[in-house]
């Protein structure tokens, strides 16, 4: 649906000149017969000019071929005088002001009943005075003739051909288009590469036309419908277009000046067939491959990527390999070590590594791309620098942050395996945008996290990373899972450090508490058998605290306000747990005695369900 | 405390233990109500007092208030129990707490004695003498994870790490009426497994108890197992009647 305008001038020649009427059709040797060609749904407008600036008058006889009539312009523009027409179209008498554009859309069914897929030709006429209307004698006249011609279809064989061997191509009848001659009324084929870059080469590394060979298009006719193209022995292998194209003689295109070429412009389309070059060798196409991508990465700095392995081509086949030189980016080959920028040759199974600089910026990301035989050229290896800058006038170092307030500390004693976690600090110090290394050593299972004011943390990791200035971070330590061990897990961020000790609780005793005494004196109670039943010489049970509770699934549920409870009177008061509920979950772990809260400690449900859990402290 | 009554024992090693504090606020004494006492063999109340219990039979008055003593019978060697069920024939002791008991019905026939209410803002009676017929004498108390386990054997390491109570000092019936505590005792065989939690094998020659838990396949073929260490805390005590 391309609007092509013909600018066209009226030539002085009288309209009652005998045999000279009318003159003007057009001039281009590659449509000899006819003003301007065009495609079904096409706009075409003729733009007429008066060379002595006088009104124009448009004449569209049935008569002489005017069908269909233009259709502009809007009937409110024209006539500028009482003779003329009232309506547009209908026919002769209409006197228009210079320079007017007269145009029409070739699609549906036009006005005088023919439709725009089987009209193929239409003819306007257009006459001048020598004198501003109703002055003057005709002096000037002119005709466009306006050819539709019909898309034919396009064939290719072979379909798929080899380097340095020839593919001719064939268009179905051409109807609408005036007879062919050696130049006129020719369509044109152009090549194409699957970037929509036009092979323009000739030679070895490009394309040559039997018929047309020292141009980059091929021709054909209604008189002859095949040429043949002569593929280069080095045209890269792949996927080509070719497309059939009519010849324009439009001075203005889809309302721009700017013309390009006049037989292949994609304007002028009315067909396409595409077609593959293949390889001379064989099989030069891989396996799809992809190099993972790095992210994070510091600013000029060299990185490797991983290794792919290179499979899929025909058997015996060293394939091409190339780097984007521009790009810097270079490549090895079973090899971590050796690389280079120059093209090579890979095959089946062998490891390719690709290596570049990251960006010297932040954040920025290093392009690189590789080709393995025709494959490739789309696949990206990509550095990103991360979101902060490097450079010896950076700060990276934080201000001091291991302190006892931060809960860098020494904790002892604790349940064993219990994790400890600091505060959550925020750094400071650094420069903004900034990011400092950060990294956990030592014992105790180390890690940490961090997120933006704010935000989110991130889940707990081991691995060194980078920390962007002014983040909150924590670090986790985990007591040992032995009775009295110790651990000690340390952060290092920008080379200051903070570090969480712990020693786990000791190993239970076992009771140690002996029996009671015998005492004189005191407090005793007997039974009817003079048997003493309660006093100073016997240590008596005594319930402190029972209950039922509920412990979430490996979570767990803290008793508080259990009289006389300390972390260590293990001799003195024991608490005993139940599942009667389901009793299969045996397991219930008393962790944290503590003298807090008037006495309290926490139950620990291993299981994954929650469980109802009963206990029974006892003072004896 | 500027009143009331505080009353403090002194164990054999001169370290003092408590035996009841007015000024508590909520710890109450458990006093023994079921239980029978073993004096000789031709002497033993334990069955005669409804106090014992025969596999596979559920103890009653058993509620979340009271606490679970047992031992099995002296012919006996292991006893499990699992909520409150024991797999063997056993005797038992149930205490419960001062507060709890009637002064109607579980009164010893006297119409004199002490009380002792504690200092909670309504204070609860925590002693009533006229309430206690019997004693319990805790022996020992044992921290959970403190005794290796496995099954009952002659191993010096089994019978060093996982000896709940020596009573080799004790007499015959001092050994007798030795109980302990069964709160976190669970039994389970299943799918070719069998499960002990907080197990005991009695030793009544020479007077000794000893912790036992496991996992471990039905079948002896299959050898292996794993030992468990004693999942909860332990209470010994004797009976005093």
């Amino acid at each position: 649906m391309t609007t092509y305008q013909y600018n066209l001038t009226m030539p002085a020649v009288s309209p009652s000149a005998s045999g000279s009427y009318p003159v003007e059709i057009g001039s281009n040797p590659y449509i000899p017969s006819d003003t301007m060609v065009f495609k079904l749904n096409d706009t075409i407008k003729i733009k007429v000019t008066h060379p002595l600036g006088h009104e124009i008058r448009l004449s569209v006889s049935d008569a002489f071929g005017a069908d269909p009539n233009p259709t502009s312009p809007a009937t409110a523009t024209y006539p500028i005088n009482s003779g003329g027409p009232t309506s547009m179209p209908n026919d002769i008498g209409g006197w228009f002001p210079n320079n007017t554009v007269f145009g029409l859309t070739w699609s549906g069914t036009f006005a005088g009943g023919a439709t725009a897929a089987t009209d193929h030709l239409t003819r306007w006429y257009f006459h001048g005075r020598d004198a501003a209307f109703p002055n003057g004698t005709g002096s000037h006249s002119a005709e466009a003739r306006l050819r539709k011609v019909v898309a034919p279809t396009l064939s290719a064989s072979p379909a798929s051909v080899v380097q340095g061997s020839s593919i001719t191509f064939t268009s179905s009848a051409i109807t609408g288009l005036t007879a062919s001659g050696n130049f006129g009324n020719r369509l044109y084929i152009s090549i194409y590469n699957y970037q929509q870059q036009l092979i323009t080469s000739v030679g070895a590394n490009g394309v040559l036309w039997t018929k047309n060979n020292t141009v980059n298009f091929g021709k054909v006719g209604t008189s002859s419908l095949s040429e043949t193209l002569q593929v280069g022995a080095n045209l890269p292998t792949g996927t080509y277009y070719a497309y059939l194209s009519h010849y324009n003689t439009a001075d203005e295109v889809n309302g721009s000046t700017s013309v390009g070429n006049r037989f292949i412009d994609s304007e002028n389309r009315l067909a396409v067939r595409s077609f593959t070059v293949t390889s001379s060798l064989g099989d030069i196409t891989p396996n799809a491959f992809d190099f993972p991508d790095i992210s994070g990465a510091d600013t000029d700095t060299e990185y490797t990527s991983s290794p792919i392995t290179v499979s899929g081509l025909g058997s015996g086949i060293n394939a091409v390999i190339a780097m984007n030189q521009a790009k810097g980016t270079s490549w090895s080959k079973n090899s971590t070590s050796s690389f280079q920028t120059a093209n090579g040759t890979v095959a089946n199974g062998d490891a390719v590594r690709l290596r570049n600089t990251s960006p010297l910026t932040f954040p920025a990301s290093q392009f690189n791309y590789c080709t393995i035989g025709d494959r490739g050229s789309n696949t990206v290896w990509m550095i990103t620098t991360s979101q902060h800058p490097s450079g010896s006038n950076v700060d990276t170092v934080p201000d001091a942050f291991g302190t006892v307030a931060n809960g860098f500390t020494t904790f002892s004693p604790v349940t064993r395996g219990l994790q400890i976690e600091s505060e959550i600090v925020t750094m400071t110090g650094t420069t903004a945008s900034s990011s400092s290394p950060i990294a956990v050593s030592g014992t105790g299972s180390p890690a940490y996290h961090y997120r933006a004011v704010g935000g989110t943390f991130n889940a707990y990791t081991s691995n060194a990373g980078n920390i962007p200035s002014g983040n909150q971070f924590q670090l986790r330590s985990t007591a040992s899972g032995d009775y009295g061990g110790t651990v000690q897990s340390t952060l290092t961020i920008g080379g200051i450090t903070g570090s969480i000790s712990s020693t786990a609780e000791s190993a239970p005793t076992g009771g140690t508490s002996p029996g009671a005494g015998t005492s004189g004196y005191g407090l005793a109670l007997y039974n009817a058998a003079g048997v003493e039943v309660f006093g100073v010489n016997q240590r008596q049970a005594n319930v402190v605290k029972n209950d039922s509770v509920s412990v979430p699934a490996t979570g767990t549920t803290t008793i508080t306000n259990v009289e006389g409870l300390t972390a260590t009177n293990f001799d003195e008061i024991v608490i005993l747990t139940s599942n009667t509920a389901d009793p299969t979950k045996w397991l219930t772990v008393v962790q944290n005695r503590s003298a807090a809260n008037n006495g309290s400690f926490n139950l620990y449900n291993p299981y994954s369900q929650d469980q109802t859990v009963n206990y029974f402290v006892v003072r004896y | 405390m500027a009143y009331g009554l505080s009353v403090t024992g002194e164990d054999s090693a001169g370290n003092s233990f408590y035996v009841s504090d007015s000024s508590t606020t909520s710890t109450i004494f458990l006093v023994p109500t079921a239980g029978g006492k073993y004096v000789s063999s031709s002497n033993d109340n334990r069955a005669g007092v409804n106090a014992f219990i025969a596999s596979p039979g559920t103890i009653s008055g058993i509620t979340s208030d009271t606490l679970l003593f047992a031992r099995p019978y002296d012919n006996i060697n292991y006893m499990y129990f699992n909520n409150s069920q024991p797999l063997q024939n056993s005797y038992y002791l149930i205490a419960k707490p001062n507060n709890l008991l009637t002064a109607t019905s579980d009164l010893n026939g006297e119409s004199y004695g002490l009380q002792v209410n504690n200092s909670a803002g309504t204070p609860v009676q925590i002693l009533d003498s006229r309430k206690v017929q019997k004693g319990i004498d805790i022996l020992r108390g044992i921290e959970g994870d403190a005794l290796t386990g496995g099954d009952y054997s002659t191993a010096s390491s089994y019978q060093t790490g996982s000896c709940v109570w020596d009573g080799s000092s004790q007499s015959a019936a001092e050994f007798a009426n030795t109980y302990v505590t069964v709160e976190s005792s669970y039994y389970l065989s299943s799918g070719g497994y069998d499960t002990v939690i907080g197990g005991y094998y009695f030793n009544h020659t020479i007077r000794k108890i000893y912790h036992v838990g496991y996992v471990r396949a039905t079948n002896p073929a299959y050898g292996g197992g794993l030992a468990y260490k004693n999942m909860g805390d332990i209470l010994v005590g004797e009976l005093k009647l």
